[in-house]
């Protein structure tokens, strides 16, 4: 009996410290992650497209291109043909499923076709990869389609609002922009922002950020480390005062200041970036001096200061 | 649901002076299928900066959940059975996703009133649950008392209604990358069943 005992809670003890390493896979507390659950959306937000002046907000869910206001949706542009979209608040040009790139306005009866060429990917800043393997961008003024960089072939790129980091095919470099020098590099960028006022991007990689100055050709240290891995959304925020460098990770919403000059990454993981950080984004964008945090399935939040305020569910 | 409690471990006190004999004997044993509701009551995050203490639906952003629950015990002696259990709980939270708890336990009961036709148990598990949110998994300690007054329709077969509570424990240490710490929860959730019991 008193063998049987032993073996019975041996066996029982280390089936414990077995089954205890699931706790590995919590990467957020569960019960905090609960609580801060919230609620559902009626549409799947894939890509927040615009936000115009009148804080319209304008996405692309698996139906189709909706307008959010007042935090009602209304369907600008019902369709299962599109695979990519951009909006610039005059056009919609969007990729269908063969590649090939249409534009309408969003009272339009029926789409253009823009130009003959295909492309691979479109992103939210205009910015496309065309089958010939470069890098393309529309543009605002004519509504057509200009070359970006044609000296690489690029097989992915990465863009913010105007400049666009491309990922060289067959090579570990990056090429910036129109640049016809790559950045030689063995990291793999998952986003990056920069900053008109010193010209240089901040790119993050796993938990690093590298500061990189746009014409370097060589990747130095790491000048930040992210309390986790990077996602791919990071966005240059402006409050009306400042600016911040926002960096989405899997934990948390990291950022730099300009009221430091970008000296310093402070980790959020309190208040409005408890609420978003267990959530999967689907873009972020300033709407007034608020930020405007898209998800896919938890509709659409404003967070009206950087650090200590609660985020706004403004649309489910 | 404190009430009921109280008022379930005064009638059993009373009913054992009442009913002074046994039923049950060493040997014996209980098979027993339940399946009900569960209502969370609290979430207590003892190490965060706001919100630590979170109650109903409304503060756990939990809704009305189920449970089902397997359990199988030998009496030790007239008034003692100790056993195992295996259950299952679900709850939806606000953004739709299930909040799962698997707890496996270590079962004891209590049985002050017994009779032919009807039994009291105060039932105590303590074991582990697997925690089950969004794609994550936490083993977490778990603990259960509950109340199950038991009707006994035949020889064997009888059905009851059990209610009292449940904990468990999400712990983290601090973190150099990551302060988890604050992550830390103790849990507490209601659950209110119906029991089908067969004993032999």
């Amino acid at each position: 009996m008193k063998k049987s005992l032993i073996i019975l809670l041996t066996v029982a003890l280390l089936s414990v410290l077995f089954l205890s390493s699931c706790n590995v896979d919590a990467s957020d507390g569960l019960a905090d992650q609960v609580r801060n659950s919230a609620q559902a959306s009626g549409i799947r937000i894939l890509q927040l497209l615009y936000v115009d002046l009148s804080e319209n907000i304008y996405v692309r869910s698996d139906k189709g291109i909706y307008e959010i206001s007042d935090g009602n949706e209304t369907a600008k542009y019902i369709s299962d043909d599109i695979k990519a979209a951009y909006y610039n608040g005059t056009y919609l040009f969007f990729l269908n499923q063969d590649g090939e790139l249409y534009k309408r306005t969003l009272t339009d009866t029926s789409d253009t076709r823009v130009g003959t060429s295909t492309y691979t990917k479109l992103d939210s800043n205009g910015y496309l990869l065309g089958s010939d393997s470069h890098i393309h961008k529309i543009n605002d003024s004519s509504n057509a389609v200009d070359d970006v960089n044609t000296s690489f072939d690029f097989m992915d790129f990465i863009s913010v609002k105007d400049h666009v980091l491309g990922r060289v095919t067959g090579a570990s470099s990056y090429a910036f922009d129109n640049s016809s020098t790559a950045l030689s590099t063995t990291v793999e960028f998952n986003s990056f922002v920069y900053d008109d006022s010193n010209s240089n991007i901040y790119a993050a990689s796993g938990t690093s950020v590298y500061k990189i100055a746009s014409s370097a050709t060589s990747l130095g240290d790491a000048s930040f480390t992210l309390n986790s891995s990077a996602s791919g959304f990071a966005y240059l925020y402006n409050d009306g005062t400042n600016n911040y460098i926002v960096f989405k990770t899997s934990n948390s919403f990291d950022y730099l200041s300009s009221t430091d000059s970008y000296a310093t990454l402070t980790i959020l993981t309190s208040n409005w970036a408890s609420s978003l950080r267990s959530v999967s984004l689907s873009g972020l964008a300033n709407i007034g001096n608020s930020l405007c945090v898209s998800t896919i399935g938890n509709g659409v939040w404003e967070v009206s200061g950087i650090d200590d305020s609660e985020a706004e569910q403004i649309f489910y | 649901m404190k009430k009921f409690i109280i008022v379930l471990l005064i009638l059993a006190a009373a009913s054992s002076a009442v009913f002074a004999d046994t039923y049950y004997e060493k040997g014996d044993t209980l098979f027993s299928v339940n399946a009900g509701v569960n209502l969370p009551c609290f979430m207590f995050f003892p190490n965060s900066t706001s919100d630590e203490f979170v109650t109903g639906f409304d503060g756990t952003h939990l809704s009305l959940g189920g449970y089902v629950s397997l359990s199988y015990q030998g009496f030790l002696s007239k008034y003692f059975a100790l056993g195992g259990q295996i259950g299952y709980g679900f709850n939806y939270s606000k953004a739709k996703y299930v909040y799962a708890t698997v707890p496996i336990t270590a079962k004891v009961s209590y049985i002050p009133v017994q009779n032919y036709n009807f039994d009291l148990k105060i039932n105590a598990n303590a074991g582990i649950s697997v925690l089950r949110y969004n794609d994550q998994r936490y083993l977490s300690p778990f603990m259960s008392l509950t109340v199950a007054p038991t009707y006994y329709f035949s020889t064997s077969w009888g059905i009851g209604l059990e209610a009292g509570v449940w904990s468990w424990l999400e712990y983290y240490s601090k973190s150099s990358t990551y302060n988890k710490w604050e992550d830390t929860c103790i849990g507490m959730f209601a659950p209110v069943t119906v029991c089908l019991t067969y004993r032999h």
